[in-house]
């Protein structure tokens, strides 16, 4: 009797075991938590230095909300931001978003199979380019 | 005895010495920079004396004394933030009123701030970044005169 509870108890385990795990989303169905990791800022006649997310006044995460077409996060001090998506588009099944904001332009790419994130952001005589990362959730 | 002149004792003389060495090896340690070999055979206390005079010779020639940069704290090298919330409560103003909301524009500008639209260069860093390039700059035309100072007195440079 205990062997054959043995061998039920582990054919279960192995069972669940094997099943797949589900593989993370990045193609908008999902909300996604980014966070910048290499930040550069750039100006002209000046040489492009680096940054960091609190030092260009960016929060170190963002969600990315595409059922609300928003894009949060929250500064250091607790202030929180809002970001409107504007149009999102795949390119080469990778997913872009653009928007301006104020005087400012900007532009996100995630990677669709390992959610790289690529952001740009222009404004009047100063470019920022941001890579990181992102997780589903 | 009216007219007679002092004699300083040996002891006297040796505790002269040693506060003059004092003195001269309190110049900067910066000036050890420059190496410079005696080529006159000259004894550690005249060394130190070139050493003295060399570095205030080139402070007044170069208008650079590189003991007070030493003292000097470096600026900050923290981010703007507080200026870029108060940007971009300016700059959520301009978009509420391109949006139609005049008046919402600068509470959204300053509640929200902004994802991307707030984000400014780090200004402090480029500042100390640009301080050090002039600080080296400085440091070594500061060099070349002492440089040229001890080649004078009988000094060959390494």
């Amino acid at each position: 009797m205990p062997r054959s509870i043995m061998l039920v108890g582990t054919t279960t385990l192995a069972c669940w075991l094997a099943q797949p795990v589900a593989a993370a989303t990045y193609d908008g169905s999902q909300p996604l938590t980014c966070a910048p990791v290499n930040i550069v800022s750039c100006s002209p006649g000046d040489e492009c230095q680096p940054e960091t997310a609190e030092a260009v006044n960016l929060p170190r995460f963002l969600k990315f909300d595409f059922s609300q077409k928003q894009i949060t996060g929250m500064r250091p001090n607790g202030a929180a931001l809002t970001t409107t998506m504007g149009e999102l588009r795949r390119v080469a099944d990778n997913l872009v978003l653009q928007g301006t904001e104020g005087k400012f332009m900007w532009s996100v790419m995630i990677g669709a199979t390992n959610g790289d994130l690529t952001l740009t952001v222009g404004g009047d005589q100063v470019g920022f380019l941001v890579f990181g990362a992102c997780t589903q959730g | 005895m009216a007219g007679s002149r002092t004699v300083p004792s040996r002891a006297g003389r040796r505790l002269a010495a040693m506060a003059l060495a004092c003195c001269l090896a309190a110049s900067p340690t910066l000036a050890q920079q420059v190496i410079a070999y005696p080529e006159k055979g000259q004894s550690p206390q005249q060394q130190e004396r070139d050493r003295y005079e060399c570095y205030n010779w080139a402070t007044q020639q170069t208008g650079f004394n590189p003991q007070t940069q030493l003292t000097q704290p470096a600026p900050s090298t923290g981010g703007e933030v507080v200026g870029g919330a108060a940007r971009g409560a300016a700059i959520g103003a301009v978009g509420g009123a391109i949006g139609g909301d005049a008046g919402k524009g600068a509470g959204i500008g300053a509640a929200a701030g902004g994802m991307f639209g707030a984000m400014r260069r780090n200004e402090n860093r480029r500042q100390v970044q640009q301080q050090q390039q002039q600080n080296a700059m400085q440091m070594d035309s500061f060099n070349r005169a002492m440089g040229a100072c001890l080649r004078g007195r009988g000094y060959t440079l390494g």
